[in-house]
């Protein structure tokens, strides 16, 4: 509704000079950025579209073109599919945990409990580390000897320390368990901020029609974080998706146990920079990638779309 | 602006003047080389090995005349492939071994001359090494590592055995390791110490698994990991890591080898020479003997890891290149291993090093010859990392060899296939 009637608006009026130079002015100061953008990301995003019809060699600049072969291959090859599923299930698994939770403690920290400022404080704490820091402590936790096995082991459930590293069904998980615990602090302070803004009016009214803590959480709080969390999922759903370093630094590189932390990203590193020099099918694993990010993100937009609160 | 156009005009005549002057022939190298800069590539190493590296520096700088700059990578094979199509690599570079194969069909670096660079000096297996199949060379060893069997003493004597109960033989271990781990078990409680350890990496294991002509390579240099010679070779290791007594340093939870054993957590391992400065360095309290690497179907061997120095195709001061590497795998050699702590890959500098009054060192050294080069074709980088991705699928048990090799070979030579 809104954007047809702007359309309109637009097509009817006429910009006086006043506003046409303002419009100049505009575009001159957009320049610089419009310039670096469209050279280090514009012509990069074309140059990757171009590589991914050849077969590339870079150090001996020699660029044959091999139509479709690329992604022929990359449809068919088995390694490829496990690391989209990885991906995937990465991602699907992360997402949702990882949103709802920080709301849930977004509004924990928003009502009136002691201890707020702490709270928030400790929290955060996680996001200021750095992720390949998180990924070896993370690691030494879960060691065959670490701490995680330790408590098991003391509390009786198992008898010897689970290889979690080494373990393909782990080690995933254990990746997952320490993304969704180091990024929910950034997405709940992102959700706190939007939650000042929330008039306690509207509680208030819920309280006196009767309205239960769990109720206020669901009609009121979810509703109208509805905005910020398509931001939240959008970014959440890139960020999964393009996760790199961890598995990196788990698998030191390989994306082993049995190709069980192998992520297309990782898999676009291995083809890019190994010993294949292989840059023409690293670049069509990036444009599947980035293909299906953005069908996700429109899917998730979508589905979390916010009309009906206007 | 007519004043400013001729000044530069003068500017250019006079460069071009000066540079005419300079490339005056029937110079003596040392006259060319003097006052002019060099950049090598290296990798950041330990302090010691960058105190020696200065050293061979300041010594051939005192020595020339000539400047040399480093240029250090983090992590070369990914950085210096970036530079080699930016045509910005250093004059001179660190080349591993085990890459060699791979950067030779890239154009990148200089063929070198044989009787030049005075190839006879260098052992011979490790000059092969940096030489092509089509007998070029393109890069000088600088140094080489070598395994050998580290062996605790002091918890060797607590459970009651000596040096000399050790097998020589790969195969005895299989009815040794048990034994003491049994042992070990009894003195320090179950799981606290363990018999042996091993790494689940082709760099380690190559020298096993080629035995009895298996190759981990068809002629096309396509993963062959499931044929049968090697099949029988990994079976063989499976036996003893089937004993129970033979771990990898993860499944014990620590990092690697040196770690594991100088915690006094394992009693023998195997690992090369630059394990023996950081156990006397941080572990001194750990008493320990090195023996040779146990012998496997009757045979010695073990397996050594060499660095060399090969001359960008580009590079700028050619001659000042030569002149550094004939200096830094020659005069420079000694004061270089020695401080660096590995071997050097010359005879005449190991006996002049006096090497052999080590007795560490001596077993290291005695290996060189017959070690196997860490060295397979152009694509083993790929087919170690699918033999890593499966192997502990066969020591869980879930797989047999035969099936998770098989999957290994598929996702290589589906990886190799990608990139033809």
């Amino acid at each position: 509704m809104t954007d047809s009637r702007n359309k309109v608006a637009i097509t009817k009026y006429k910009y006086t000079k006043r506003e046409k130079g303002e419009h100049k002015q505009a575009y001159l100061f957009l320049t610089p950025s419009i310039l670096i953008t469209s050279i280090f990301i514009g012509l990069s995003v074309l140059f990757v579209i171009y590589l991914s019809f050849h077969k590339v060699n870079l150090f001996a600049k020699t660029y044959t073109p091999i139509g479709l072969k690329n992604y022929f291959r990359a449809f068919t090859d088995s390694t490829t599919r496990v690391a989209f599923k990885n991906t995937l299930t990465f991602s699907l698994v992360v997402v949702p945990i990882q949103t709802f939770l920080a709301l849930v403690i977004a509004a924990v920290l928003n009502s009136k409990i002691k201890g707020k400022m702490f709270f928030r404080t400790t929290l955060f704490l996680p996001t200021l580390t750095s992720s390949s820091a998180l990924t070896l402590i993370f690691m030494f936790m879960f060691s065959v000897t670490g701490p995680i096995n330790g408590i098991l082991i003391k509390m009786g459930i198992i008898d010897t320390g689970i290889n979690y590293l080494n373990n393909p069904n782990f080690s995933l998980k254990v990746i997952m368990g320490m993304n969704i615990w180091s990024t929910i602090p950034y997405y709940m302070t992102l959700y706190l901020a939007t939650l000042q803004d929330l008039p306690a009016s509207m509680y208030e009214a819920a309280e006196i029609d009767g309205a239960n803590s769990i109720k206020k959480f669901f009609y009121i709080t979810v509703p109208y974080l509805k905005p910020m969390t398509t931001y939240v999922l959008l970014t959440s759903i890139i960020g999964t998706l393009q996760m790199f370093d961890q598995a990196y630094i788990f698998s030191n590189g390989s994306g082993g146990p049995a190709n069980s932390t192998l992520t297309v990203s990782l898999m676009i590193y291995k083809y890019a920079f190994g010993t294949q020099n292989a840059m023409g099918f690293a670049a069509t694993l990036a444009i599947m990638l980035a293909v299906l990010i953005m069908i996700l993100s429109l899917i998730s937009q979508k589905v979390n779309k916010s009309e009906s609160l206007y | 602006m007519k004043k400013l156009f001729s000044m530069v005009l003068v500017v250019v005549l006079a460069l071009s003047l000066a540079s005419c002057g300079t490339k005056e022939t029937g110079k003596s190298v040392e006259e060319k080389i003097k006052g002019k800069t060099l950049t090598v590539g290296i990798w950041g190493g330990n302090d010691a090995e960058a105190a020696a590296l200065n050293q061979v520096i300041k010594d051939f700088e005192a020595k020339t005349g000539a400047k040399i700059e480093l240029k250090t990578y983090t992590d070369i094979n990914t950085q210096i492939q970036a530079d080699f199509i930016g045509g910005t690599a250093p004059d001179v570079f660190y080349v591993d071994g085990s890459m060699f194969p791979f950067y030779a069909t890239l154009d990148v670096m200089l063929e070198l001359d044989a009787k030049e660079m005075g190839t006879d000096a260098y052992y011979s297996n490790l000059m092969d090494a940096f030489t092509t199949d089509e007998g070029k060379i393109y890069a000088i060893p600088k140094d080489v590592s070598v395994l050998a069997t580290y062996v605790n003493t002091d918890i060797l004597e607590e459970v009651g055995l000596q040096l000399s109960d050790i097998p020589t033989a790969l195969e005895d271990m299989v009815t040794f390791l048990p034994e003491l781990q049994a042992k070990l078990d009894a003195k320090y409680g179950v799981g606290q110490v363990t018999a042996m350890t091993y790494n689940q990496d082709l760099a380690r294991n190559l020298h096993l698994f080629e035995r009895n002509e298996a190759s981990l390579i068809d002629e096309n240099e396509m993963s062959t990991l499931s044929s049968d010679g090697v099949i029988k070779n990994l079976d063989f290791m499976m036996d003893l890591v089937n004993t129970g007594a033979y771990k990898t340093p993860a499944e014990i939870g620590l990092g690697w080898n040196g770690e594991v054993f100088g915690t006094g957590k394992c009693v023998i391992m195997e690992e090369g020479n630059w394990v023996y400065g950081n156990l006397k360095q941080n572990y001194p309290e750990i008493n320990f003997e090195v023996i040779d690497m146990p012998t496997y179907l009757g045979e010695k061997s073990s397996m050594s890891f060499t660095v060399g120095y090969a001359v960008y195709s580009k590079a700028k001061e050619v001659a000042l290149a030569k002149e550094w590497i004939k200096y830094a795998t020659g005069d420079g050699m000694a004061t270089w291993v020695a401080g660096a702590g590995c071997l050097p890959s010359r005879n005449d500098v190991a006996t002049e090093m006096k090497i052999e009054s080590d007795p560490v060192m001596k077993t290291h050294l005695a290996q060189v010859e017959y070690a196997v080069p860490w060295q397979k074709g152009t694509t083993i980088s790929i087919i170690n990392s699918a033999y890593q991705n499966y192997i502990q699928s066969v020591v869980s048990g879930e797989m047999t060899t035969v099936e998770a090799m098989k999957k290994a070979d598929t996702q290589a030579n589906d990886e190799i296939n990608n990139s033809k």
